[in-house]
């Protein structure tokens, strides 16, 4: 395993997260929440584009493919690393977002958060106006309310992400 | 502009060894005439590759103005095949962002941007008592997409031939396929089926004096098409020439990419830059923000090959402290590879999922510090890796086909897709039963290597010895 995978691997878990990918609600839970913990600092080094669900990073399937075949072989190189401060504690400040509501709730939150602030970042929406995160969100035939999106706004703003 | 509203007299003609000849419209010629530009004619488009193919010198800069000039064709063929026309200034940027997509290249290739993709061994085995911490607090040096947006908002030059910072970052987006509004653009650029690699089997494979890469060009652009959802996809009956493409790909990884001596030589490489990197000794970018920096300011210009050059010139001169760094960079400069001592894996079946690999790399880490101490060889002129899985199309050489075909939409996207006849819309190849890659995907080719980076008078005489013991770990269990 390499390095980027041992970090990956070691974030996931003290976000309370692991390696799952057997569905793809799974799947996309992984992917959103390693942007949001990129964007948050935790530097990872998985590039990220613009598909169908918001930000994906198809080098992060291949290691998380990866990670969750070799199983054994992760715990046992796991013990032999741990994570530096710096970057737990930037993990905790974030990681409730990653729990508290069932699934496919927790899948809508993820992927919400996950594209505005890709959207922000990428200098293509502004955290101060809601109206053309809808346009984008709209031209990719996504479902999100005005509401849902000022509360998506509110959290970033709350856990930092945004200003 | 567009090349349709430009005046024949304003255009150029660049004469493409692999294509013939290829038309620039003045601004983008304004852009090639940078010399942001003009600095990919120093990075080597196959890092290492010189090493064992005499021939692979080409560059970057050729290279770009190929998937350049594929671009232009597709474009063509679009409009062609369907009577779609793109709006003017939509065409023009995807020709733009063919021009630019490697404008944040590093030197010697993927090999600096890749610099932590390194197996762990020496470190790991110091922590065998205890944990040693591993920091996700630094930037890692950003990908060479990140790179290039960055340069072409902040260098001045290439901004103003551009025309102005807001289509720089436009064209950026397009490129790294960051654009929401229209992210299908950009699979022109990113996909399995993508300019860049369309250009890069046939330069590479022609440098490089080997078959391998060569792809049936002309019958894909002949018969790739948007659905009515604007997927691109090809006909069915260009399935064979799609396969092959694939299997070039595949091939071209074996043959050239992941020769044993080049891949030798640019894994000594990189572990030499981390090295150089974390100790802090050497005039090396420490982190992603410094990259940045260099990258934003005039010395860009000197971020080419010889920046590498000159850092294993420094490491193998310079009596510095760290005997692993001079080694490793002696072996660089003097063109005296690393020794493969035991190869594992290959093509493997789905059930095996690689595991002769990870059972050579566990005897590594519990032998090689015993080896290592006998024979007087320090630990980190052993280089294990793993280079990445051979995908015989995207990601589908981690899954089984039963997986890969549960794949959603999301996941596939950048699959290679196939009109299947009576459908709108096109099918990933890895769903078409009578698909060779259907059945290849259950295959995927991964190996492990061992190499040994030693310059003693002693290497001939002990490396035979040192081999026969590494191969009993290559043995199933």
């Amino acid at each position: 395993m390499n390095r980027q995978q041992i970090l990956l691997a070691l974030s996931l878990r003290e976000a309370d997260l692991g390696i799952k990918v057997a569905t793809f609600d799974d799947r996309l839970i992984l992917q959103k929440a390693v942007c949001l913990l990129q964007y948050d600092g935790v530097n990872l080094a998985y590039r990220f584009r613009w598909h169908l669900r918001g930000p994906y990073s198809s080098e992060l399937a291949s290691d998380a493919f990866f990670l969750a075949a070799h199983r054994t072989l992760l715990d046992e190189e796991l013990k032999a690393w741990k994570l530096d401060e710096q970057s737990k504690a930037r993990i905790n400040q974030i990681k409730d977002l990653f729990s508290g509501l069932e699934v496919r709730a927790l899948v809508k939150r993820l992927e919400l958060l996950a594209s505005i602030l890709f959207m922000v970042r990428t200098g293509q929406a502004k955290p101060d106006d809601w109206k053309p995160i809808d346009d984008l969100l709209k031209i990719n035939g996504k479902q999100f309310t005005e509401t849902h999106i000022k509360e998506a706004l509110a959290t970033l703003s709350q856990y930092g992400f945004i200003h | 502009m567009a090349l349709s509203t430009d005046p024949i007299s304003k255009r150029k003609i660049v004469a493409d060894s692999i294509h013939g000849d290829i038309e620039l419209s003045k601004t983008e010629w304004g852009v090639v005439d940078t010399a942001t530009f003009q600095r990919l004619r120093s990075l080597k488009q196959l890092g290492m590759g010189h090493l064992v193919y005499p021939n692979a010198t080409h560059t970057r800069f050729a290279h770009s103005l190929g998937v350049f000039g594929i671009m232009s064709r597709i474009l063509v063929k679009l409009s062609k095949n369907q009577g779609k026309n793109l709006k003017p200034d939509e065409e023009a940027n995807l020709r733009m962002a063919a021009l630019l997509h490697d404008i944040g290249h590093y030197p010697y290739s993927h090999l600096m941007e890749r610099v932590d993709a390194v197996q762990l061994t020496e470190e790991e085995l110091e922590v065998v008592n205890g944990q040693k911490e591993i920091s996700a607090a630094r930037t890692p040096y950003p990908d060479h997409e990140a790179l290039g947006r960055q340069i072409l908002e902040s260098q001045s030059d290439i901004c103003a031939a551009i025309g102005s910072v807001n289509r720089a970052r436009e064209i950026g987006a397009l490129f790294s396929r960051l654009d929401v509004a229209d992210p299908q653009l950009s699979k022109l650029i990113h996909s399995s089926l993508d300019m860049d690699r369309l250009d890069y089997l046939l330069r590479d494979a022609k440098a490089a004096g080997v078959p391998y890469g060569q792809i049936d060009l002309n019958y894909l652009l002949s018969n790739i098409r948007l659905s009515p959802k604007g997927v691109l996809g090809v006909e069915y009956k260009a399935l064979a020439a799609a396969e092959h493409f694939l299997l070039a790909r595949h091939f071209m990884h074996r043959v050239v990419y992941y020769h044993k001596t080049i891949y030798g030589f640019e894994e000594a490489c990189r572990q030499l830059l981390r090295r150089m990197r974390d100790s802090g000794v050497y005039d090396l970018a420490r982190n992603g923000d410094e990259v940045k920096t260099l990258c934003s300011g005039p010395e860009l210009l000197s971020f080419t090959d010889n920046y590498v050059d000159e850092l294993i010139r420094e490491a193998a001169n310079e009596e510095k402290k760290d005997p692993i760094i001079q080694t490793l960079a002696r072996c660089i400069s003097s063109r005296t590879p690393p020794k493969l001592l035991a190869e594992v894996g290959g093509l493997q079946n789905k059930n095996e999922r690689f595991h002769s690999g990870t059972h050579f790399r566990s005897l590594c880490k519990t032998q090689l510090p015993d080896l290592a101490k006998r024979l007087g060889i320090r630990l980190g002129q052993f280089l294990l890796c793993g280079p990445k899985p051979i995908k015989v199309e995207e990601r589908s050489a981690l899954l089984t086909s039963t997986e890969a075909k549960n794949l959603k939409p999301e996941e596939k996207e950048e699959l290679i897709k196939v009109f299947v006849r009576g459908e709108d819309e096109p099918k990933s190849m890895v769903e078409i039963n009578g698909s060779l890659i259907n059945h290849l995907a259950d295959h995927p080719y991964g190996i492990y290597r061992l190499y040994l980076a030693d310059l003693s008078k002693d290497a001939p005489k002990r490396l035979p010895d040192i081999s026969r013991e590494v191969q009993k770990w290559t043995q199933p269990n």
